[in-house]
């Protein structure tokens, strides 16, 4: 081990590395690269399929850069379909349903993680296996129920349809297992009731996974079509991947418009993904125990 | 370490029973949440599954009558399972290690990495829909650009994709492995945080190279995330539906047509949704199984904890 | 009178007015109109506003769900027990279904001294136990759609009525030229299981609900996937996973023919030419058969219009369903390239007229319109599910993953299992 290591801020190291594992790193740098590459084709195919006559998308040999941008397929989207309405909705959605499903999930996995009871196993194990029963087979009773309660064509439907998670409850557990029970006992001993040891110490610490269980419910919610398609039927209830479905007709359809809004409605994603990042790879203060 | 916590607390001492009404009052929420909109729909349908139901006013009781349909009769029912397992089975592995080698690549002190994560990430923020249609045009066999590229590299019949019988899974599972993986990514890059750096210098006093840090300290830390990643994808690609539905529509014949897609078709197209609730309950019994074995493999591995 | 009281009387007026419409719009009967495509469908939005212009008391409230799946969507919402007024749906099959589940209302009782003789007996495949469950809104029967220019430049002549399939399989082969970007296939198979049937059920040989029939659709099997290993039509494996839709490939003029609905009428008008394709003259004929028929008979399906079984106002939804599948709504269908079920001289005439207002299109298109109708696929509880195993069957076939004898065999069990006659 020749290695010099410089911690960084992030607690990550960087290490200088003699001359034979430079080789390494380029090769290391050139697979990733072209992994790249393959994760990002589908994109640059989307795009230029958004910048092109309907009838150009399916030609082949591809055309990667179309030779006469058809830009107003971005504004054509907006005009021909309820694109902005469908915006409003799913991000009312999205968020409610993102918020809702952080507190209860971290609740209840706060809970099954670090906390002794009876029951608590067999509880823990219909959690699971019920996320295994595909939605087909539960949302006809399902519906018929929130039907009688007057919660469908309702975004207030969705969102307690969505709200309480088994998958948001079990990743969230999971996370808090990895969590030293030592933090827990000190925080106790110091006089700190449970909300508190959850309010002030799991979620401070358990921040990328929180990150991650929004990311996931944001992604999940905003790019939902199931849901919507069979609880909404108002124009103005209408989310975003409903509006993008209306693309494809019975008897035509125009992929080059949907792409565009397929990219359009990326884009609020991303952005997202992008503002969580750092908590993605933020440290776990843990300086001072032992694993 | 819990050993000494659990000796403290007596069964049905008050400070037992005032414990276990804190524990109850944090799942509360979402429990109550969960059993009226999940698990009392979950559960009359599996009382459907003893009944016939065209989705009409009226349902008739048959019993097993579905089930033995089911193991007896029903033509697609062993096909649909043996390609479920083979979904299953192609996905998880490759998904898995996959994301945790990004994982475990991204979380060192590599240049570009914000770069290289968003990237790798990006096909799980996508809509399903837009990135089947661009997937299966990729892979057009004729004149799509990977058989294009195969092509030029000398082979003369390049496997025809979604279009043969052969190849539709693995297509299907490849879509599902490149959307996936970026995620399971993040799931580890999170998991991987919590892994206190003092480990890795200790390792490195004693000695251990990359692969041996790896195998005594990353993989063991990672248990309980390695634990939820397969459960999730397994959990994930047996009742997985949707990504035929918009790519293969189970064909060509049979052959990308899975459990939760003939639930689906059971449902909805041939409208026996009792049968079809039958059919889930086969479904969860399966998972039920592979659970209780996982769970028993994660008391062993993470005993530690 | 001044002007300022005149002005005063005027304002009292429409105060009167507007107080007269508040009052008559509280007694606004509001039908809830199940349907697809709205948003991207002109005639809705004609025949709407048409008709609540002529029925001044009764809204229209339009619920649109998204076009491919609109069929479960719509079972679920009835599950429910939805008040939807009016029920479309996309076929026979669909319609089954509703009426199985108990969700679509019997009409016999409105419909009574309604005069059915334009429908030219469609609607008759609308009773189920001597019951009328729909109306027929409308109707599309399949036809050989060809390129007369390409034709033209090739010097054959073009397809005639009455062809036998041997000839039109033939015509297709003489009619494919070139490679690469400049290749013209003879024909366009598009990936639909009714673009290979459709030939054998317009002889009535083949029905999907009876599995007996099956055998017969060998020959037109083994007849398209020559035309694939020949490089005649472009291959089906290609045009599924491309995704690639029949309108564009006509359009482009990469296929001299294509065996499509008369929908297509109504793409081809709105088209060809336009912005993005260039323009060519186009011309129809009946389906190829060995028995000599030629337009007496046409072969396709319908689109029926029915009302909700937990209607709330059945009264003017059966007015709506007479207005849209009556004369007005027929001629508004027909303008735009659409065939209605009704089919009045009205309509005829105007089928007839395409070619004055678009020089592209052929003249006389009635005759191919008015045969008797051969339901593609009739009434069955079991439809549903026996058409998605011929579906399937189709896909197994067409990809070459099983041979035509041992896939007909193996799928007529399975759709003896759904519920087909054996």
């Amino acid at each position: 081990m020749d290695k010099t290591m410089i911690k960084k801020a992030d607690g990550t190291y960087k290490s200088h590395v003699p001359t034979s594992r430079i080789v390494g790193r380029v090769i290391l740098y050139v697979l990733l690269i072209s992994g790249c590459a393959i994760m990002l084709l589908p994109f640059i195919w989307m795009i230029s399929a958004s910048l092109k006559a309907e009838a150009d998308v399916f030609t082949y040999p591809i055309q990667w850069i179309p030779s006469n941008p058809h830009w107003k397929n971005y504004a054509l989207i907006w005009e021909r379909v309820l694109l902005l309405t469908g915006f409003k909705n799913s991000a009312l959605l999205t968020i409610c349903t993102m918020v809702l499903q952080i507190t209860t999930s971290s609740l209840a996995a706060y809970s099954f993680a670090k906390l002794e009871f009876k029951g608590r196993s067999l509880l823990f194990l219909a959690y699971v296996t019920t996320i295994a029963i595909p939605w087909q087979v539960y949302m006809v009773p399902q519906y018929v129920m929130m039907s009688g309660w007057g919660l469908t064509d309702s975004l207030l439907g969705i969102i307690i349809m969505h709200a309480f998670t088994a998958f948001g409850v079990f990743m969230m557990r999971q996370f808090y297992m990895g969590i030293p029970n030592e933090l827990l006992e000190a925080a106790r001993i110091d006089g700190l009731s449970e909300y508190g040891i959850w309010a002030r110490i799991m979620i401070p610490l358990s921040k990328p996974a929180v990150a991650t269980l929004a990311i996931t419910s944001f992604v999940f919610e905003w790019n939902d079509f199931m849901g919507p398609r069979i609880y909404l039927s108002s124009q103005d209830k209408m989310t975003l991947q409903l509006v993008l479905r209306l693309f494809n007709t019975q008897y035509s359809s125009n992929y080059a418009q949907m792409m565009a809004a397929a990219t359009v409605a990326l884009i609020p994603v991303f952005i997202l993904f992008i503002f969580l990042q750092k908590y993605f790879v933020q440290g776990v203060a843990t300086s001072g125990l032992k694993g | 370490m819990t050993q000494g916590l659990q000796s403290q607390r007596k069964p049905g001492s008050k400070l037992h029973i005032k414990r276990t009404l804190i524990a109850y009052s944090f799942i509360a929420p979402n429990f109550i949440g969960y059993m009226v909109l999940t698990f009392v729909p979950i559960i009359l349908s599996f009382v459907y599954s003893t009944m016939e139901w065209n989705l009409g006013v009226e349902k008739t009781f048959v019993g097993i009558g579905n089930f033995r349909y089911m193991f007896s009769v029903d033509l697609d029912f062993w096909k649909v399972v043996w390609n479920t397992f083979y979904y299953t089975i192609g996905t998880v592995p490759v998904c898995l290690i996959l994301s945790l080698l990004l994982a475990i690549l991204m979380n060192q002190g590599l240049r570009g990495k914000v770069f290289f994560r968003s990237v790798f990430f990006f096909p799980y923020v996508a809509s399903l829909v837009a990135v089947a249609v661009v997937w299966m045009a990729l892979f057009n066999p004729d004149k799509g650009p990977v058989n294009e590229l195969l092509r030029s590299l000398g082979m003369k019949n390049p496997p025809r994709w979604a279009g043969s019988a052969e190849w539709a899974m693995p297509t299907v599972i490849g879509l599902t492995i490149w959307k996936q993986a970026g995620y399971y990514m993040v799931v580890y890059l999170a998991a991987l945080q919590g892994v206190p750096m003092e480990l890795y210098e200790a390792a490195r006093m004693d000695g251990a190279n990359a692969f041996q840090r790896f195998t005594h300290v990353t993989w063991p830390m990672v248990t309980p995330t390695t634990f939820f990643v397969s459960m999730m994808l397994i959990i994930g690609t047996f009742k997985s539906y949707d990504i035929m539905y918009v790519t293969t529509q189970g064909g060509p014949g049979t052959a990308t047509k899975v459990l939760a897609y003939h639930i689906y078709n059971n449902a909805f197209v041939s409208m026996k949704f009792g049968y079809a609730s039958a059919l889930s309950v086969f479904l969860f019994f399966v998972v039920l199984i592979i659970t209780l074995i996982q769970f028993r493999g994660e008391k062993r591995f993470t005993s530690y904890l | 009178m001044k002007l300022k009281a005149k002005l005063a009387l005027l304002l009292t007026l429409v105060m009167l007015c507007s107080f007269c419409a508040v009052q008559a719009s509280a007694e606004e009967v509001t039908l809830r109109v199940a349907l697809w495509d709205y948003s991207n469908t002109e005639y809705y939005k004609t025949m709407i506003s048409g008709f609540e212009a002529a029925n001044p008391g009764i809204k229209v409230e339009v619920v649109e769900f998204s076009a491919a799946e609109y069929s479960d969507t719509i079972v679920v919402k009835m599950t429910a027990q939805e008040d939807y007024d009016v029920i479309f749906m996309k076929g026979l099959p669909e319609m089954a279904a509703l009426i199985n589940q108990g969700a679509l209302m019997p009409l016999d009782e409105l419909a009574e001294g309604y005069d059915f003789a334009p429908y030219g007996g469609t609607e008759q495949s609308l009773v189920v136990d001597g019951v009328l469950y729909g109306m027929p809104f409308r109707k599309d029967n399949n036809l050989i759609f060809y390129n007369k220019d390409l034709f033209d430049a090739a010097g054959v002549e073009y397809p005639h009525d009455g062809m036998t399939f041997e000839e039109y399989l033939d015509l297709a082969r003489e009619m494919t030229s070139g490679e690469g970007a400049d290749k013209v296939y003879g024909t366009h198979v598009h990936t639909w299981a009714s673009n290979v049937y459709m030939y054998s059920r317009f002889i009535d040989e083949y029905v999907y609900n009876d599995a007996s029939t099956w055998d017969a659709l060998i020959p037109y099997y083994e007849g398209i996937l020559a035309l694939q290993n020949e490089g005649v039509v472009q291959d089906y494996g290609s045009l599924k996973s491309g995704n690639i839709h029949y309108s564009g490939v006509f359009y482009k003029q990469e296929a001299a023919m294509m065996q499509i609905g008369t929908w297509y009428i109504n793409m081809l008008l709105e088209n060809i030419p336009s912005e993005d394709y260039a323009s060519f003259n186009w011309g129809v004929c009946s389906i190829p058969n060995d028995q000599g028929i030629t337009t007496e008979n046409v072969v396709g399906g319908l689109t029926p219009v029915a009302i909700g079984a937990y209607a709330k106002h059945p009264e003017e939804a059966w007015s709506f369903l007479a207005y849209i599948t009556g004369s007005e709504g027929a001629q508004i269908l027909a303008k735009t390239g659409i065939v209605p079920a009704w089919a009045g001289q009205e309509v005829l005439d105007i089928f007839d007229g395409f070619h004055n207002d678009h020089p592209n299109a052929p003249e006389g298109l009635s005759k191919y319109l008015t045969g008797n109708f051969v339901i593609e696929q009739p009434m069955d509880a079991n439809g549903k599910a026996i058409a998605a195993v011929g579906d399937e069957m189709h896909s197994a076939i067409m990809t070459g993953s099983m041979s035509v004898e041992d896939a007909i065999a193996e799928y007529k069990a399975k759709a003896i299992q759904e519920g087909a006659a054996e």
